[in-house]
């Protein structure tokens, strides 16, 4: 199953988190939107350490995780923080799924 | 670095590439640059066809209405940096890059003309970085008449006097944006561009990209055509005469004043290189719909 949401981040920036799910984790999340991050391949490891988030995760969990990636991979945020992810993929895994196109 | 400490910039005057290759002459540029090869250059340059850049990390599909720009012939390439959706119209818009190394690029607090360092002066992060380089734009449209003002991250925006209209009964200024600026660093080399609108056909604009509720959720207009202006469209009743060439002459003093320029051209190895670049990286579809 595919879940999607979209947050505008204080300050206009857009973030979108699609996270696939099966047998209640989430097995690939995408991030997207009109955000900076430094280094840019930093996203990859920001998407990686989503896998296996619990469909009932808290927030706060799901922030803690973004928290030490970019911590350990010294990624720098630009417009959005870690909060802002946690949030979106916690919407997105509480709204109704998206038919996979 | 010369020997009296002020850097040397090396400007590559306007010229007009396709999208591809003027994507790969920023990559080629910044990896001369890293090596030492090339001197920071700030360069200018329009888009021939028209083409739709995206951010690094945005959707190709949700960002871009792809048979749109098809039927138009309008070009769809990702850049390296963050951020938004912008629409390159070859007759409407300047665009800059500024490519210097981290270490050398450099101020003491506040946006000044001098950025070499040594004394107070020590390299800028990445938002003291946006706010210096944008600070050369907004000279340059000073001295055309235009007071614009840096918006944290990376917007140059003109105050507009609202016409009446519902709600607008204060008179309120509403803030138009008339340039995006992106930034990436790698291999220890800034690479920041943007552009500067000179006239927007801003219903062309918008038919090219998926603009999506949520960018304008929490503004009370009705339309996001109202939220961008042009140098023609600020100018109409004051300084209609001015022209695209007046701009760049007026950027081109922006950029360049109180610096150490020579104005010079792409190295035989910096033009191999963004051919190859462009073919193998730009033009192809792995890059452009990697998300």
């Amino acid at each position: 199953m595919r879940y999607i949401a979209t947050t505008k981040v204080a300050g206009g920036k857009l973030l979108r988190v699609k996270a696939d799910v099966d047998g209640g984790a989430v097995t690939r999340a995408e991030l997207t939107g009109d955000f900076f991050l430094h280094p840019e391949d930093g996203v990859d490891a920001l998407e990686r350490v989503l896998i296996g988030v619990d469909v009932g995760a808290a927030v706060e969990a799901i922030e803690e995780r973004l928290h030490d990636a970019a911590m350990r991979d010294g990624l720098t945020l630009v417009g959005f923080e870690v909060r802002d992810v946690a949030q979106t993929l916690y919407i997105a895994l509480h709204s109704d799924s998206v038919t996979s196109s | 670095m010369n020997t009296t400490g002020a850097l040397q910039w090396r400007v590559i005057p306007l010229e007009t590439h396709n999208a591809f290759m003027n994507m790969a002459l920023d990559e080629a540029c910044c990896d001369a640059i890293a090596r030492g090869a090339s001197l920071p250059t700030i360069r200018f340059y329009r888009w021939q066809p028209s083409a739709v850049s995206i951010g690094y990390f945005q959707s190709l599909e949700d960002e871009i209405a792809v048979d749109a720009c098809r039927a138009a012939g309008v070009d769809i390439v990702r850049r390296r940096t963050g951020g938004g959706a912008v629409y390159h119209d070859y007759e409407g818009e300047i665009t800059y890059s500024v490519m210097v190394p981290e270490r050398d690029f450099c101020g003491s607090g506040g946006a000044t003309g001098d950025s070499s360092c040594g004394g107070a002066a020590r390299p800028l992060g990445i938002t003291e970085s946006y706010h210096v380089i944008c600070g050369w734009i907004i000279d340059g449209l000073r001295t055309i008449g235009i007071e614009a003002e840096f918006k944290p991250i990376n917007d140059i925006v003109v105050p507009v006097a609202r016409v009446g209209g519902a709600g607008g009964a204060d008179g309120a200024a509403m803030m138009k944006k008339i340039s995006g600026n992106a930034q990436t660093r790698r291999n220890g080399v800034i690479l920041q561009h943007g552009t500067i609108l000179y006239t927007v056909d801003v219903r062309k604009m918008f038919s090219l990209l998926k603009v999506g509720k949520e960018k304008i959720a929490d503004k009370l207009i009705a339309s996001v055509e109202e939220r961008v202006t042009s140098v023609r469209d600020v100018l109409r009743d004051v300084r209609p005469e001015v022209t695209r060439e007046a701009l760049y002459e007026a950027l081109l003093g922006g950029f360049t004043r109180g610096k150490s320029v020579m104005f010079g051209a792409w190295s035989d190895d910096e033009l191999n290189s963004a051919r190859r670049l462009a073919a193998e990286r730009y033009e192809s579809e792995g890059w452009n719909k990697m998300r």
